[in-house]
């Protein structure tokens, strides 16, 4: 079991096999620390074995994997964590940086939103019903069931791309039922919908996967 | 995020991270901002280092928000990746932003 407080590696990763750690869900700190090389795989304590993130199937330079639950992706910035952990790996330019950064956070948002607590856009579209939406955040993270719902995120790279894959537990979504960006800027303000339009502006390829359940986000690097 | 309220609550000087999380207190923050006697009330950007599309989205309720009250709501200072986030979505042409 992995320690109160700090990350522990795994006995696996004494050999070639994956680094595993576990992050304790406490803090940016601790999972910091469990990000931190030379682990390949980070997950929350406490989630089942069945849970846990197999090795890469393509042959590639680095990758790095996180598997949290939906509140603790609600609760800590872990797409901030996670980029970081893959700039200790990687050299990344700051514009380079600065993309994945806005990139996996708008998909993990996403992930975490409409995926897994499965809150449409509709209480985000009025300023005064904010509390309201954000009650209904805390509310949804109070059932366990949905709380401890899989969120995970995924960074392959070799010398020319670098792919995030961010999962969730969701029903997935259809490219055609998200507005276009243009369409966002015009008519009544929308506090919502920007969000896969972004990721087209600022990745280099955008793949949505297993029925929007898992979007993959490519850079050049 | 985090915010505080200068020149008698005219204007708030936003830091930190404006994201899907911060619907609560952004909420606060505007009921503040809009409360006041200010017909113009001013976002102060300079040390926001983040902004995430639902960051974006409140912002722009902010402004819808401010002009049905008959205030208008200027954005100042915004810098990188939130500078770059506005002129992706073209946020620079929609709200008063001062350099």
């Amino acid at each position: 079991m992995p320690l109160e407080g700090q990350a522990a590696t795994s006995a696996a990763s004494a050999t070639q096999g994956p680094r595993l750690t576990y992050w304790d869900g406490a803090s940016n700190n601790s999972l910091t620390s469990a990000l931190s090389p030379p682990a390949t795989q980070c997950v929350e304590a406490g989630l089942p074995d069945e849970c846990h993130i197999g090795e890469p199937r393509q042959r590639i330079m680095g990758h790095l994997s996180l598997l949290v639950t939906t509140k603790s992706a609600y609760r800590h910035p872990i797409s901030r964590a996670f980029v970081e952990a893959i700039e200790s790996r990687t050299a990344l330019s700051n514009d380079l940086h600065d993309r994945i950064y806005t990139a996996t956070q708008e998909a993990v948002m996403n992930a975490v939103l409409h995926g897994n607590l499965r809150i449409e856009g509709e209480l985000r579209d009025n300023l005064e019903h904010f509390v309201e939406f954000h009650e209904a955040i805390e509310r949804k993270l109070e059932l366990p069931e949905i709380a401890g719902g899989l969120i995970r995120v995924d960074a392959l790279w070799n010398s020319k791309m670098l792919y995030v894959v961010i999962r969730d537990s969701g029903d997935g979504y259809e490219k055609a039922d998200v507005p276009l960006l243009s369409d966002t800027l015009t008519g009544t303000p929308a506090g919502s919908g920007r969000g896969l339009s972004i990721l087209e502006a600022i990745c280099d390829r955008v793949v949505l996967l297993h029925g929007g359940r898992a979007i993959k986000l490519g850079f050049h690097i | 995020m985090q915010f505080q309220f200068v020149s008698n609550d005219a204007c708030v000087q936003m830091t930190g991270d404006l994201t899907f999380t911060d619907h609560a207190v952004f909420k606060a923050m505007t009921d503040r901002l809009f409360g006041g006697g200010n017909v113009s009330v001013t976002m102060d950007l300079a040390k926001l280092e983040f902004i995430d599309s639902a960051g974006l989205g409140m912002l722009l309720l902010a402004k819808d928000t401010a002009e049905k009250a008959g205030r208008k709501l200027v954005l100042r200072s915004p810098g990188g990746q939130v500078k770059r986030m506005f002129g992706l979505t073209k946020f620079d042409t929609l709200f008063a932003v001062e350099e």
